[in-house]
């Protein structure tokens, strides 16, 4: 019995000793210092400005009491602000109002000298260019109800012009770009 | 006879064991011999010196020296235990530490009162035990058992006197 005793006694120590033991980390650790690193950055900034006095935009068409067969005409300029040339998207996003008096205004886009870069619905618009092409500086936007529908009567149509950078494909998601949303409102009247 | 032997063995082993925890366990209350620590070792950085799975013996010294291996507490609480590589000269009394087996240093120097103490001695490869004695069955077969056995046999022991007497 006495080496009971002794088991005991050791095994009750034992458990004293363990229980008191803490941990400690040895951590591993590998760093490598690169020395005299340089970094640059590339502006890709550009805006949007009013073709009457080169304040920034924020709106083009603010348009009420649209008729069958009118229209109206909005112009804009777009400025390299970094003074390097960068290319970019322009496309219409919808916002909200009425489906079918927004599926049913038409856009035509042109150049200063009012060549044609685009005509068609206002939706199906999307344009690409670069900062340094002249076309591309100046647009003169012409937006019209062509359809005579009576459903279309007292609606209205929110939409905005996305003009985003993109580095190498316009459908390119992430990197660095700069967006600038040019907001529209377009109500029709009585007729 | 070569299992009385190694039944000496045993015992021997086991009374130089048990002595030593004893000690052990009276200078953590009275402090004949300095303040120590034990430290479970949980990763490779010391290795080969101090492997993962040791038991490092830490103790509190009034002053440390380079090549001292210490364990500290890092500036978010942590628990390190890593060779003293330099004295740096800028900050008064602070210390460059780095791992044995590491390619680079620690980012942090350390102070004084970050040392826990000095690496004094290992005991390996005790850390299963260490895992086994924290958990439940450990705290049974270690503690429980030994103690009913503790109180059984002093009970007979009683009894026997009682019965000598009678």
């Amino acid at each position: 019995m006495l080496w009971i005793r002794r088991i005991a006694i050791f095994s009750i120590l034992l458990y004293l000793f363990f229980s008191q033991t803490g941990y400690t980390d040895a951590d591993m650790f590998a760093e490598r210092v690169v020395a005299r690193n340089a970094f640059s950055g590339l502006a890709l900034n550009f805006s949007v400005r009013s073709s009457l006095n080169n304040n920034l935009a924020t709106k083009l068409f603010q348009l009420a009491d649209l008729q069958p067969g009118g229209f109206d005409l909005g112009a804009l300029k777009v400025k390299a602000e970094a003074g390097r040339e960068f290319r970019y998207q322009l496309r219409v996003n919808k916002l909200g109002g009425d489906e079918a008096f927004c599926n049913s205004l038409q856009l035509k886009v042109g150049d200063r000298a009012l060549s044609e870069l685009y005509a068609g619905a206002l939706f199906n618009f999307s344009l690409s260019g670069a900062s340094g092409e002249v076309a591309l500086g100046e647009l003169v936007f012409l937006v019209s109800l062509d359809e005579q529908n009576e459903t279309l009567k007292n609606k209205t149509c929110e939409f905005n012009f996305s003009f985003k950078t993109y580095r190498d494909s316009p459908d390119e998601v992430g990197g660095i770009f700069v967006e600038q949303l040019i907001r529209n409102s377009i109500s029709s009247g009585d007729w | 006879m070569i299992i009385k032997v190694i039944f000496d063995l045993l015992k021997s082993v086991l009374t130089i064991c048990t002595l030593l925890l004893a000690v052990w366990f009276l200078n953590t209350h009275f402090n004949f011999f300095g303040n120590y620590e034990p430290f479970l070792v949980q990763s490779g950085s010391m290795e080969p010196i101090i492997m993962i799975g040791d038991i490092v013996l830490v103790q509190d010294r009034p002053s440390y020296a380079i090549n001292d291996i210490v364990t500290f507490r890092n500036e978010t609480g942590r628990v390190i235990t890593h060779r003293i590589v330099a004295m740096e000269q800028k900050q008064d009394g602070t210390y460059a530490t780095k791992g044995d087996a590491n390619q680079a240093g620690d980012s942090n120097s350390i102070s004084e009162e970050q040392i826990v103490g000095k690496v004094v001695f290992t005991i390996p490869k005790l850390g299963f035990a260490i895992s086994f004695a924290k958990s439940r069955w450990g705290l049974i077969i270690l503690l429980i058992i030994p103690a009913i056995f503790f109180i059984l046999d002093e009970l007979l022991k009683l009894k026997r006197n009682a019965n000598a007497v009678d």
